[in-house]
């Protein structure tokens, strides 16, 4: 188990209402699991406890593994190239110069932009900023990544190629992926567990297994049973919408 | 219409202007009410030993020392403000306060306070120059994007890692629009304070021509002043586009 939810309540110093209320729940280590839910039900707020930016008024947050959060926005750093701004993380830590240098190489290697390294983020497209961004996400050494929305801002072909691309790393990595997105078939496209988000505030998470394998191919979101899951799920998250 | 054509179209008017200005002062007449752009070269040929030798060092002194100051404090008082609320809160409407005081007008006072002294003329620089960095340095210190401030918060940076690495690159072009503006008024509080009295300057030496009503040598140093100013914001230019090369050019 790589994290896990215990009683947790949560409320926001400035607003009356809890965000989140007695809730609990686990993430297995190695999985992908989504995140879905309207906007403002609390998904960015679980990705912020998780990451210990707040501190949950009641209850426990057991997190074993580090956690490395990559923003929907890319966030890279306009006056750094690709690889200062991959090599982020390492300078806040420290890590002696050469070392960082290598370990920069590596991932950028590894998210396919060798070559790209000295370019400034204006001369990348939106795809390849966010190859950057979660190049610099690995480099924070987690074992788990948090994704927030991390596709949302691309166009949809570049979005469709970019969720493939994220499937290969998932399974060539060793990583625990927590993706937060509001779009249904993103969700079950990527993830081996959905998490749905519903009420105000959230006691619990209603929890929706993929039944498809972890090399699974665009064509088996046409699957009768896939597509059942789907309109459920688009049942479940309208409902919360008209609330 | 492209850069190019802009130039020229800019550099016939600014000759033309030269032009009319030649030919106003023959039509006038007189070289005590408006000499002639050349009888203003000539002047400032003849006179190109002190000028130069002389005056110009010593305007330059006040410029560059002065320059350097009101970067160094403007940039000091933004950093404390950033840096605490309670600070900002303090200091901000003063500083504003005192800005509405005529700094060229204050001159007199330091005059008083400080005699006719090289210490003199660089404080008149720096107070009119100071505030406008701090604040052009401050917005761009405060308008740092949060979202960034929160992933490095993520990665465990700490405040000084923020700073260094966020908010000083993020008020970088800030600073250098703050930049422009003192090199430019460093030039003029120089002449200033040196019109109020300095042994040497281009200012000064301005004064002297004044009192003999020798208009071309009145304008022959102003001359000198502007070329510096626009060679100084060139410079300044070129630094800017070198550093801040990563930004869009939207």
């Amino acid at each position: 188990m790589a994290l896990k939810f215990k009683n947790v309540t949560f409320r926001y110093e400035d607003e009356p209402d809890c965000i989140m209320e007695n809730l609990s729940f686990e993430i297995e280590k190695g999985g992908l699991t989504s995140f879905i839910g309207a906007s403002g039900c609390g998904k960015s707020t679980a990705f912020r406890l998780i990451n210990g930016l707040l501190t949950p008024q009641e209850g426990e947050i057991i997190c074993e593994e580090k956690c490395g959060y990559m923003p929907q926005h890319d966030l890279l750093f306009p006056w750094k190239n690709v690889e200062q701004n991959v090599m982020i993380p390492l300078v806040v830590q420290k890590v002696a110069k050469a070392k960082r240098k290598a370990m920069a190489a590596e991932l950028i290697s590894r998210v396919g932009l060798e070559g790209c390294e000295k370019k400034y983020p204006k001369e990348l497209s939106g795809g390849m900023r966010q190859r950057v961004a979660f190049a610099r996400t690995l480099s924070t050494g987690a074992n788990m990544l948090l994704l927030d929305e991390p596709f949302s801002a691309l166009d949809s072909i570049t979005r469709v190629s970019m969720q493939e691309w994220l499937l290969e790393q998932w399974r060539a990595l060793d990583k625990t992926i927590l993706l937060v997105t509001h779009d249904v078939d993103e969700a079950v496209f990527l993830s081996e567990r959905i998490l749905v988000f519903t009420g105000h505030p959230v006691k619990q998470l209603m929890e929706i297994p993929v039944p498809l394998p972890k090399d699974r191919t665009r064509s088996m979101l046409l699957r009768p049973e896939i597509i059942k899951l789907k309109e459920e799920l688009i049942k479940v998250l309208r409902q919360e919408a008209t609330l | 219409m492209s850069v190019k054509t802009k130039k020229v179209i800019g550099g016939l008017f600014g000759v033309f202007l030269l032009l009319m200005w030649q030919v106003l002062s023959m039509v006038i007449g007189n070289s005590f009410i408006l000499p002639s752009p050349l009888a203003v070269l000539q002047n400032l040929r003849e006179n190109s030993g002190e000028i130069f030798l002389v005056h110009f060092p010593a305007t330059m002194q006040v410029v560059v020392v002065g320059a350097i100051l009101s970067i160094v404090i403007g940039v000091g008082f933004a950093l404390l403000m950033d840096a605490s609320t309670i600070i900002a809160g303090a200091v901000y409407p003063i500083l504003t306060v005192t800005q509405t005081i005529p700094v060229m007008c204050l001159a007199p006072v330091l005059v008083l306070w400080l005699g006719y002294t090289m210490k003199m003329r660089v404080l008149v620089v720096v107070l009119a120059n100071f505030f406008s960095v701090t604040v052009d340095m401050y917005d761009g210190l405060q308008s740092t994007d949060e979202e960034k401030s929160r992933l490095l918060s993520s990665f465990h940076a700490k405040r000084w890692q923020q700073l260094v690495m966020l908010r000083l690159p993020s008020a970088m072009p800030h600073f250098f629009s703050a930049l422009h503006v003192v090199i430019v008024w460093s030039v003029v509080g120089a002449a200033v304070a040196e019109w109020l009295g300095a042994s040497r300057g281009l200012g000064t030496y301005s004064r002297y021509c004044l009192s003999g009503l020798d208009a071309a040598g009145l304008i022959a140093p102003l001359l000198v002043l502007t070329v510096v100013a626009l060679v100084l914001n060139k410079a300044v230019k070129l630094i800017e586009y070198r550093v801040l090369k990563w930004r869009d050019e939207r």
